[in-house]
């Protein structure tokens, strides 16, 4: 079930009402509400997978409890390698294995040898890699000390499942959501009207933004061989807009939604592409991933202690994860390893941490040298995502030697070219709306400033029949559903 | 809580009853407007071209060409949009009736030939139009549902197994009415095209035109392209999910066991059959043929020339342009041949 999907639409107002109406309050009941609602709408993807849900959930709520309640040391850590075992296991037997095997089976033909490890048909569970750091934070956390386990299962299965994140994040941490959903949770009018407003403004981007450009990152992408450099470039730019209004989209979707039911979920994105370095732009893009990355993966390693050189390798070590993470093709491998590039002078000078604000806080307009540092690491970033949306990486490397070619001073020109300048100026409206509210958690929310009533439920119009009139209702499915 | 709902209400309510109210009275694809395809099908009974025709249901147009004609036809066409540019004139000294639909999957295949098995009119020759996507268990086509009485009852005759049918395309067309892809279409209609259907002697012009011998004639625009434009549109064809045959993990057990079944009963109502295998652009083809993940094109080809061998079914044509000597001239876009294309097709230069 798509969160822009009819069938969404009348999922979410039914679960909505039986919530609020007939739970009455009751923390068990809604909890219990939740549950079934969130099987449900997996079940809807693909009921066959509900079974490694269940059994992923019942593992590290099990492995958790015997991690709390182990004695010694030894013990403890035998139930944590019990749980990140089987659980990076099924990730890869269901991600990664063709992966390694086909990698495995390259290697040696190149040494000379033939072998066939064979390949499995296996759809990859959607939500997967989501769900698995979920439980897997949840374990660490145990082992770490920093929380208790919680014992009732069903509030822990809601902690994994909760529909709004179950499929495509933001990855929760146990410290955040489980005291939310241990809680009892009353109405919050405000609240809800800010959820709705974040889901309007989700589906803007998803619907509006998102799936245009897609159309037009499609058919440059597929076809790159057949179009000039300038084409190219206008290809990568579709796609760099359409992956960002997909997930951050999601994301609107997922935060807003959770809201109306009384859960705050962690925020996932924070104007990606106004950032004036590559290490503000990793602290605003997939905020629940990289915090993840950062507090069970680099600091685990040694993080930034034990001098320059460990610094660096375990920078590069956790973006050639995080690459791998998003999928087991090499293009998301050397899609990391560029941003590792990308973020080493900041590590080598120390500059890192130079940018924690928004930028031009409290102002209309950024600097020129601001100005110019946004648009040098936003093509730093727009060329990283050719890898991201290639094929291969010979696909990645023909795009990028065919962009600087001659033909790169040509007339653009694809199909469709007409009505792509609509998007481009409906991307362009995007973006001012984005700088205006770059300084609220989410960008439509600028509107709640407004005092004037009537001018508000306009401005909410106008967005509506922007998603109808210009919308692409294709149903897309969301791109990170596939991660 | 209340005063929640009851605002959320009031914002939306008018934004729902301009939806529902477009979508009604604008109705893309004429869900709403009772008798449009009669309409048609009463121009074509009186032996008059139609032109001006948008989104129509082509199966319930097909019911009532089928219902209400006196032709009982020699030589009929069943089969996808694929073939829907296949003539009479190709035919000269048989009647003749082309009742291709859009999309058209292994259930429409045997619904409409049970029209004319119900009618008790059945044709000499049949060529029956084969797509990839008819043995594509997962080519995403529902649009057979009008006619789901209908192959049902073949369906129930040919294996035995009983299912009763329920009209869900009414279920489905209310939901229409909240569709915001819909709207589009709609709002579009209401503002832009009279969609009224216009008779007329001639075969080609400005709209799309319903051919008195059921096939069909694309727009002066479309048919005007210049060859840049039909690569454009090939390209285009395959820039995304390529229409029907995405997921086709196999060629469906079902689907075979039908089809084989299907052509044992029209072998034993002694009418004779030939496969016909519409070629796809060179260039979607040199992309299908080159990608894994469309081997199964290949291989229901394969299994198509199997089965016309198995019983004795002269196979026309190929998925494969360049077995036919085709080029881009002899297509109107990706997938769609051009009327120089059918000829050649139909010439069956594939040896």
């Amino acid at each position: 079930m798509l969160f822009n999907s009819l069938n969404f639409a009348i999922f979410l107002p039914i679960v909505f009402i039986l919530y609020w109406f007939t739970t009455k309050g009751n923390l068990k009941l809604q909890n219990i509400l939740l549950l079934v609602s969130s099987y449900f709408f997996y079940a809807c993807w693909d009921w066959r997978f509900m079974f490694l849900l269940i059994f992923s959930t019942l593992l590290d709520y099990y492995t958790g409890i015997k991690i709390h309640e182990a004695t010694n040391q030894r013990k403890k850590l035998f139930w944590l390698w019990v749980s990140i075992g089987v659980n990076l296991g099924f990730l890869g037997v269901f991600k990664y294995y063709n992966f390694f095997a086909e990698s495995f089976a390259e290697g040696l033909s190149l040494l000379g040898f033939k072998a066939n490890l064979g390949s499995l048909q296996v759809i990859l569970p959607v939500g997967i890699s989501f769900y698995t750091f979920h439980g897997l934070s949840y374990v660490l956390d145990l082992f770490k000390n920093r929380i208790k386990p919680e014992r009732n299962f069903i509030d822990y299965s809601v902690f994994v499942s909760f529909f709004p994140l179950l499929v495509a994040g933001p990855i929760e941490r146990a410290t955040h959501l489980l005291p939310q959903i241990l809680k009892k949770r009353e109405f919050d009018y405000s609240k809800a009207v800010d959820g709705l407003r974040q889901i309007l403004w989700g589906l803007f981007k998803k619907i509006v933004i998102a799936d245009n450009c897609a159309e037009y990152a499609n058919t440059i992408f597929n076809n790159s061989a057949d179009y000039s450099g300038s084409t190219l470039v206008l290809g990568a730019l579709f796609f760099t807009f359409q992956i960002y209004c997909d997930f951050s989209g999601y994301s609107d979707i997922a935060l807003g939604t959770a809201r109306l039911f009384g859960i705050e979920l962690l925020r996932n994105f924070a104007f990606p592409y106004f950032s004036r370095d590559i290490a503000e732009f990793w602290r605003r893009w997939h905020i629940s991933l990289s915090s993840w990355f950062k507090d069970y993966l680099y600091i685990p390693l040694g993080g930034s202690k034990g001098g320059m050189w460990m610094k660096i390798r375990n920078t590069f070590i956790i973006f050639l994860v995080s690459g791998f993470w998003h999928g087991a093709n090499w293009t998301f491998i050397v899609w990391g390893f560029l941003n590792a590039l990308y973020i080493m002078p900041s590590i080598v000078f120390n500059t890192n941490r130079t940018h924690l604000d928004i930028v031009a806080k409290g102002k209309y307009l950024p600097t020129i040298n601001e100005f110019l540092a946004i648009w040098l690491t936003f093509s730093l970033t727009v060329f990283a995502w050719i890898f991201f949306r290639a094929a291969n990486v010979t696909h990645a490397f023909s795009y990028i030697s065919e962009i600087f070619s001659g033909s790169l001073f040509t007339i653009p020109h694809f199909p469709g070219i007409g009505k792509a300048v609509l998007v481009v100026f409906l991307t362009g409206i995007f973006l001012i709306i984005e700088w205006l509210g770059r300084e609220q958690q989410y960008a439509f929310k600028i509107i709640s400033n407004i005092r004037l009533l009537h001018f508000r439920v306009i401005l909410y119009y106008a967005v509506i029949l922007s998603i109808l009139f210009f919308g692409n209702f294709s149903e897309n499915q969301f791109i990170y559903f596939q991660f | 809580m209340k005063k929640f709902i009851l605002k959320l209400i009031i914002v939306l309510a008018p934004i729902l009853f301009f939806v529902v109210s477009v979508n009604y009275f604008g109705d893309a694809a004429n869900l709403f407007s009772i008798g449009y395809e009669k309409k048609i099908a009463d121009e074509i009974i009186k032996g008059n071209n139609v032109t001006n025709v948008y989104n129509y249901d082509e199966r319930l147009l097909e019911k009532h060409l089928i219902n209400n004609s006196t032709l009982c036809p020699d030589v009929l066409v069943i089969g996808s949009s694929r073939v829907m540019l296949i003539h009479s004139s190709d035919f000269q000294k048989q009647t003749f009736f082309n009742v291709g639909v859009s999309g058209a999957s292994i259930e429409d295949l045997l619904a409409i030939y049970q029209m004319y098995e119900q009618k008790k009119c059945l044709p000499k020759k049949i060529i029956l139009g084969l797509d990839p996507w008819t043995l594509n268990i997962n080519n995403g086509q529902t649009r057979w549902m009008t006619l789901n009485q209908e192959y049902f009852i073949l369906y129930t005759q040919l294996t035995n197994k009983n299912i009763v049918a329920k009209d869900e395309r009414v279920d489905l067309k209310y939901f229409q009415l909240v569709s915001p892809s819909y709207f589009k279409g709609s709002f579009k209609k209401m503002i832009l095209v009279s969609s009224k259907p216009i008779a007329t002697n001639t075969k080609i012009n400005n709209t799309f035109t319903k051919l008195v011998d059921g096939s069909i004639t694309y727009d002066l625009e479309y048919r005007s392209a210049s060859p840049d434009e039909i690569e454009k549109r090939a390209i285009g064809f395959i820039s995304d999910d390529i229409y029907s045959i995405e997921k086709f993990d196999k060629l469906s057990p079902e689907i075979r066991f039908l089809l084989e079944k299907f052509i044992e009963h029209l072998r034993s109502n002694h009418i004779e059959i030939s496969f016909f295998l519409a070629p796809y652009h060179p260039k979607v083809y040199s992309f299908i043929a080159k990608s894994d993940k469309y081997s199964k094109v290949i291989e229901s080809e394969n299994y198509f020339r199997d089965l016309g061998l198995k019983y004795e079914i002269e196979v026309i044509g190929s998925f494969n342009p360049n077995r036919l000597n085709m080029d881009g001239s002899y297509f109107y876009d990706g997938m769609h041949c051009n009327e120089k294309g059918i000829e050649k097709t139909l010439i069956n230069e594939y040896k």
